[in-house]
């Protein structure tokens, strides 16, 4: 029989604390232990055999990952992590990262999305679209936790109160922590796409499959608050054979997360489709370190992102120092509560110091890892002034024109799907050389938002695919172009976005019906479809590290001309934007225009090094003259100096 | 130093450098410290301080378009340049007028 779901468990705001075992050795410890599930029960296949002498499948609620990893690790402190905290307003938001960006190429829509404001990103509760809406579209690419895991649900509520069916989406640790290479995203990924978020974890260990397929989220269409809880919830059938006789269940896990754990989703590569065997990938890894060899974090899972300044946005979690605290206090007990509080943010702040020496420069200057000390011969030092290390050392090779990038959040990379293009939206493009906010060149990605919208004074509403694809006349795909093009890559044409905007709901108080696009707002006055530039159409860009590229294929190895040329593409590269209109009528600007620089003084700049050689040539013969008059002369002195005295002299003889 | 200024200032480059070496062929004899010397001994010795700290100047200046000294080695260079260019500057400051006091 099923096991019977006590979803009410949902409601229970926090999570047990973690006992105070530790094995603390470099030793991993051996991860055989038991499984719990939601309500911190444990999980036990019944016999093979009932008490009725017939055969029993081993059924039993999903394991969750908080009351089972939980019991030993502080999942409180791990949820206030870099990965699970966007939208905690305790947290610094940090340097610009890459968005989430929801797209639909049915309705032409890409908008960058983050819980963490970031300028050029819309906040999805300010779009209207609900947390649980916001992790249904990105759970295959999210972790758990944040809006996945609300601490109460408010069971009125629409969106939420389906979560008392579906259960939270909990962190699952082992889509980063598991070494064995069989979790399996695919199954995640449909597990979540029926909502069945309680279920996710165990069935993409590999723990067990659903007893017989069942979609949460189907059941929750026709359950709402209040009504009597659905009895036929999906069941885990496990893998008996993961079970040993006391119960136990080896989990193959490291603290040092696996690269390919981490690449499922950061994977970023712009040689596309077979090209992809070109890629070299990044050094780093070449060499043989891990990800997180540079991208550490502690218990409090504060990962490491490694730009300089970080430390400025690295604040200590109370979770942290109640932890400290609690040890401070263990072997010191008369130390009081306050000083215990203030030593323990003071010791927590001291060792955050840390993450500058994980950056490149710090790294690279502390020699850690055994890696090489920055030599930079015959780069004047106003480079390492003027640009981060990334510029000359990270991402594909500069080229006439920045390449397209496909990256794991945005194209669901790590999935099956139908080969992504050039073309699939989101488009991204790599490397476009901008000012990071620490006034050095940095090389970036870049998006163009693109969606339909109503333009109120200065305020821009966006409007969600859903609506989008419910109110607007937009283009259909024939079945032909459908089966050729899955991802709908056919651009608009002007008479069609034309058309499209003519096909809002007419209600003037909302405002004007707009389309952003490639860089320009599209909108129609006096029958004319008009396009402009706007700040709404702004590209959002974030920096890129990775892959790193060895020191003989940085940026600048061949010589001055890579970047100090009159057509090196750090300047003069053309950055066309991309969206879904024709190629040609995207804004297109130069990399020196998008940057604010002065084109004449770049190029005249590029240009003297046409004449360097000759100055160079000019400025040692010069210098051979002054010192073959400086050396003839100061011989010759140096030869009055000791000469002997002469015959006549009064010296002695 | 960036954009326009730093342009000009390499450009002036050369022609400081030739002029230096004009300057040590056609003086240099002058000042070589005999007493039928046009010049005070201090003008003479301020000349070779010239010399010496223009040669640097032009070394420290050129060397960082070499690839001979890494980070730290052109940090090096850029301070000496930066030096030798101040010493240099008081040095032909203090020579001047005392060109214009020949014996």
């Amino acid at each position: 029989m099923f096991v019977s779901l006590a979803f009410w468990s949902c409601l229970e705001p926090r999570h047990a604390r973690a006992e105070d075992i530790h094995t603390e050795s470099r030793t991993p410890f051996l991860h055989n232990i038991p499984l719990h599930d939601t309500q911190g029960r444990l999980i036990s296949p019944p016999p093979v055999v009932g008490e009725d002498g017939k055969p029993q499948e081993p059924r039993g609620n999903p394991y969750s990952p908080a009351q089972t990893c939980g019991k030993c690790h502080d999942y409180d402190a791990i949820s206030e992590g870099w990965h699970f905290n966007a939208d905690s307003a305790t947290f610094p938001s940090g340097r610009p990262g890459e968005p989430w960006i929801l797209t639909d190429p049915a309705t032409r829509t890409q908008i960058p999305l983050s819980y963490r404001g970031w300028a050029g990103t819309f906040k999805p509760r300010d779009l209207g679209l609900s947390d649980f809406e916001f992790v249904t579209n990105f759970a295959r690419h999210f972790p758990g936790g944040g809006p996945g895991e609300p601490g109460k649900i408010r069971a009125t509520d629409p969106q939420m109160g389906r979560m008392l069916v579906t259960g939270k989406m909990e962190i699952d640790c082992l889509i980063c922590h598991q070494t064995t290479g069989r979790y399996d995203h695919e199954a995640r990924f449909n597990a979540l796409k029926a909502q069945n978020f309680r279920w996710t974890p165990t069935v993409a260990a590999g723990l067990g499959v659903f007893a017989s397929f069942k979609s949460a989220g189907s059941i929750a269409d026709g359950w709402s608050p209040g009504k009597p809880a659905p009895s036929v919830l999906p069941a885990i059938k496990y893998d008996r054979a993961r079970f040993d006789t006391e119960n136990n269940v080896l989990f193959q896990v490291s603290r040092r997360a696996p690269v390919n754990n981490c690449y499922y989703c950061h994977t970023s590569e712009s040689a596309l489709g077979d090209a992809r065997w070109h890629s070299d990938l990044d050094v780093h890894i070449k060499a043989g370190l891990l990800c997180v060899d540079c991208h550490r974090n502690g218990l409090d899972h504060a990962i490491v992102r490694g730009y300089e300044g970080e430390i400025r946005d690295r604040p200590i979690s109370d979770s942290m120092i109640n932890l400290r605290m609690l040890l401070l206090r263990r072997d010191d007990t008369g130390i009081s509560e306050d000083d215990a509080r203030k030593l323990a943010k003071q010791k927590l702040q001291s060792e955050a110091g840390q993450v500058e020496t994980l950056t490149c420069r710090g790294c690279h200057t502390e020699g850690r890892l055994g890696s090489p000390r920055l030599v930079h011969k015959g780069l004047p030092p106003i480079h390492l002034e003027k640009l981060s290390c990334t510029a000359c050392h990270s991402g594909p090779f500069p080229q006439s024109e920045p390449q397209v990038v496909h990256t794991s959040l945005a194209h669901k990379l790590g999935l099956p799907a139908p080969e992504r293009g050039k073309n699939t939206a989101p488009v991204i493009l790599e490397p476009v050389f901008l000012r990071g906010a620490d006034g050095k060149i940095a090389p970036f990605k870049m998006v163009w938002p693109s969606y339909w919208a109503r333009l109120n004074g200065t305020n821009i509403t966006p409007v969600l695919p859903a609506e989008a694809a419910k109110t607007l006349t937009l283009p259909q795909p024939s079945s032909d172009d459908a089966a050729r093009d899955p991802y709908n890559t056919k651009p608009l044409m002007d008479r069609q976005i034309q058309d499209a905007l003519a096909s809002f709901p007419a209600d003037p108080s909302k405002g004007q019906p707009v389309f952003i696009a490639a860089g320009k707002i599209y909108r129609v006055e006096k029958g004319v479809l008009h396009a402009s530039e706007d700040p709404a159409a702004k590209p959002y860009a974030w920096a890129l590290a990775h892959d790193v590229r060895p020191a003989t294929q940085a940026l600048g190895a061949r010589g001055c001309a890579d970047c100090h040329a009159s057509d090196s593409p750090m300047y003069f590269a053309t950055v066309a934007a991309r969206g879904p209109v024709e190629p040609t009528n995207g804004l297109s600007k130069e990399m020196w225009d998008l940057r604010g620089d002065d084109k004449t003084v770049a190029s005249f700049f590029a240009f003297t090094f046409h004449f360097r050689p000759l100055l160079k040539v000019l400025v040692f013969a010069a210098a051979l003259l002054v010192l073959g008059v400086l050396l003839h002369y100061g011989l010759r002195g140096l030869g009055t100096i000791t000469a002997p005295p002469s015959s006549t002299g009064k010296g002695p003889p | 130093m960036t954009h326009w200024v730093l342009m000009a200032h390499v450009a002036v480059a050369p022609f400081f450098a030739a002029g230096l070496a004009a300057v040590a062929l056609t003086w240099s004899g002058v000042c070589r410290g005999g007493a039928d010397s046009p010049l005070s001994c201090p003008a003479q010795v301020l000349l070779w301080v010239v010399l010496l700290c223009g040669l640097v100047v032009i070394l420290s200046g050129v060397l960082p378009m070499t690839p001979l000294f890494g980070a730290q080695g052109q940090h090096f260079l850029y301070l000496t340049h930066r030096y030798s260019a101040i010493v240099l500057t008081a040095a032909i400051l203090l020579h001047l007028p005392m060109l214009a006091r020949r014996k």
